[in-house]
């Protein structure tokens, strides 16, 4: 074969593969484009199954905040996911900073603690603990959503690995020089921690902001529900009310877009160091 | 002796520093984890509604499931989903990394956030999404197959393929989540591997047996083991798109706990199934864990 024609070679390959990724891709992004399409097509053109709408109306999103109070739905999550996602992170961090960092009897036990808790799985403690919440008088409120879930072994676990990666001449003279722990932790360390914790943080934000199961196990009451109760709750038995569903689909998913857009290498280093390389 | 008491005085306070540090994190732990497990356990033991006195039972809960055929079907249900969906998403997410990582480097970012981008979409508005396409009568799935001119299916209406539009569905979910762990695998391929193996001159298929294969195998196992995990805790999508319809064809475990419990109040016939998926998926995330820990070493 002369270098000629293996360059056209590979140059066909390169353009099959590449045509292979798009057709990939577009095949992902369809369902997206069909629910941002019908979002905005009148309740009587849902079903033309047109790929681009005849009419665009905007009366759909107007809909579900006037009609629905979707807005009170968003201003639910946006408490319980920016809460759940500062108390984890602060929770956490201090725990791992006491892992990695101080010495004292019994840490191995308590890092034993946090390891096996991350093998017990969320579905099977839902019962024990919607009836824990319900002692502590936690069902039907906010804080019953957030407390059971911001403590994780998880996120401990990958910040005392960050800790370990900190050289540790830096807080020992910081100590020297008659700093206490923690101000050692807040001004020393938790400033280096800035990656590791803006991935975690990405990655509890859209946790808290896609869960479901748990909110509602928690809370029946509507005024409490969440963006994706209420997105569901656009169904009935009989009827779905498409047109409405995908509006605010399109609302509850668009920040979590925006979010990706800003972090994405964030997310992706989060779920490669999460993952196994 | 003096410094000996200032030493221990040092320790004290790390000692209190640390206590004081962990206690968020370790309270929430214990009493959202640890004693909830332990609960489970202790719920399982008895029968009860949630409202009038717990009735001691034993393990008859246990027996009982033995014999309840409907809880039997569930755990099949549930094993089929895993079987179909587990290999289905490793091959998928393996073979599209394999694209995406030789694609140069802004076709490859598009792609890549293309087929990530469905993760970011909850279970709940994916399910939703779709449950319109492939709506029996209207749907857009079934309009391309009258194009084609096959005939239109029931898809999420009909018991036999209810779980495998399922299956579709968490695959067009997780598989960018998944694809971006083999492709980090991938990028942690020193090239000299394949340079070399040039001079040898390997074909492509030499090289992707010889070098990549092995390379992929941590990656490989940690897929495995999560997706099989997820697999057997699978609820929301389900509850979405068929609630475990039609004829309990997709009534999986956690869906038959959550009926078991909030529905029918049989809390402590409910916890006695969880303990056991507990017990299942305790041998996977066991698996899991030595992954982690051997990464550490």
């Amino acid at each position: 074969m002369t270098i000629v024609e293996k360059k056209s070679r590979q140059s066909f390959g390169g353009i099959a593969l590449l045509l292979l990724g798009v057709l990939i891709g577009l095949i992902f992004l369809f369902p997206i484009y069909i629910m941002l399409m019908t979002s905005i097509k009148p309740v009587t053109q849902i079903f033309d199954l047109k790929l681009i709408p005849d009419t665009a109306v905007f009366s759909n999103y107007v809909e579900i905040f006037q009609k629905y109070d979707f807005t009170r739905c968003i201003r639910n999550s946006l408490i319980v996911a920016v809460v759940t996602t500062c108390l984890s992170l602060f929770m956490q961090s201090t725990s791992a900073y006491a892992l990695s960092r101080l010495r004292f009897r019994g840490k191995n036990a308590v890092f034993f603690l946090v390891i096996s808790t991350m093998m017990v799985p969320f579905s099977v403690l839902i019962i024990p603990l919607f009836l824990i919440a319900k002692a502590l008088h936690l069902t039907n409120t906010l804080a019953g959503i957030i407390i059971p879930i911001a403590a994780n072994g998880y996120g401990v676990y990958l910040l005392r690995q960050f800790f370990f990666g900190i050289p540790r001449d830096m807080d020992e003279s910081a100590f020297i020089d008659g700093a206490g722990y923690f101000q050692i932790f807040f001004r020393i360390l938790l400033p280096l921690c800035k990656p590791i914790l803006i991935t975690l943080a990405t990655c509890y934000f859209l946790y808290n902001w896609n869960n479901y199961l748990w909110p509602i196990i928690v809370t029946t009451k509507k005024e409490l529900w969440l963006v994706q109760a209420g997105i569901a709750g656009f169904r009935s038995e009989r009827t779905v009310e498409w047109n409405l569903v995908f509006a605010a689909s399109v609302v509850t998913s668009v920040p979590l877009f925006l979010l990706f857009a800003f972090f994405q290498k964030f997310l992706v280093e989060g779920i490669k160091t999460t993952g196994i390389k | 002796m003096q410094a000996k008491r200032a030493a221990t005085a040092v320790q004290r306070r790390e000692t209190r520093a640390a206590w004081i540090m962990l206690a968020p994190n370790t309270l929430g732990l214990v009493l959202f984890v640890f004693i909830p497990i332990i609960y489970a356990f202790y719920l399982s033991l008895f029968s009860w509604n949630g409202l009038t006195d717990m009735k001691y039972i034993a393990l008859k809960n246990f027996l009982k499931l033995f014999q309840d055929d409907d809880y039997g079907a569930s755990l099949l249900t549930t094993l089929r989903y895993a079987v179909t969906y587990v290999p289905c998403l490793t091959l998928l997410s393996l073979g599209i990394a394999l694209v995406v990582n030789s694609l140069r480097q802004a076709p490859q970012e598009v792609v890549r956030t293309s087929v990530f981008l469905p993760y970011c979409i909850s279970t709940v508005i994916s399910g939703l999404v779709w449950s319109f396409l492939l709506d029996p009568k209207l749907g857009y799935v079934n309009t391309v197959l009258r194009y084609f001119g096959l005939p239109a299916q029931a898809f999420l209406g009909s018991p036999n393929q209810a779980l495998n539009c399922i299956v579709v569905t968490s695959l067009w979910i997780q598989t960018g989540y998944y694809s971006i762990i083999f492709l980090a695998a991938l990028k942690d391929i020193p090239r000299d591997y394949y340079e070399a193996s040039n001079i040898d001159g390997a074909n492509s298929w030499q090289k992707f047996h010889a070098i990549t294969l092995p390379h992929l195998r941590n990656a490989g196992s940690f897929v495995l083991v999560v997706s099989t995990i997820g697999a057997f805790q699978v609820f929301d999508q389900i509850k979405i798109l068929t609630s475990g319809g039609p004829n309990s064809a997709t009534s999986v475990a956690v869906l038959k706990v959550w009926e078991t419990a909030f529905t029918l109040n049989k809390l402590g016939y409910a916890s006695a199934q969880a303990f056991i998926l507990f017990l299942i998926l305790m041998v996977f995330s066991s698996i899991q864990l030595k992954l982690i820990s051997s990464e550490e070493s």
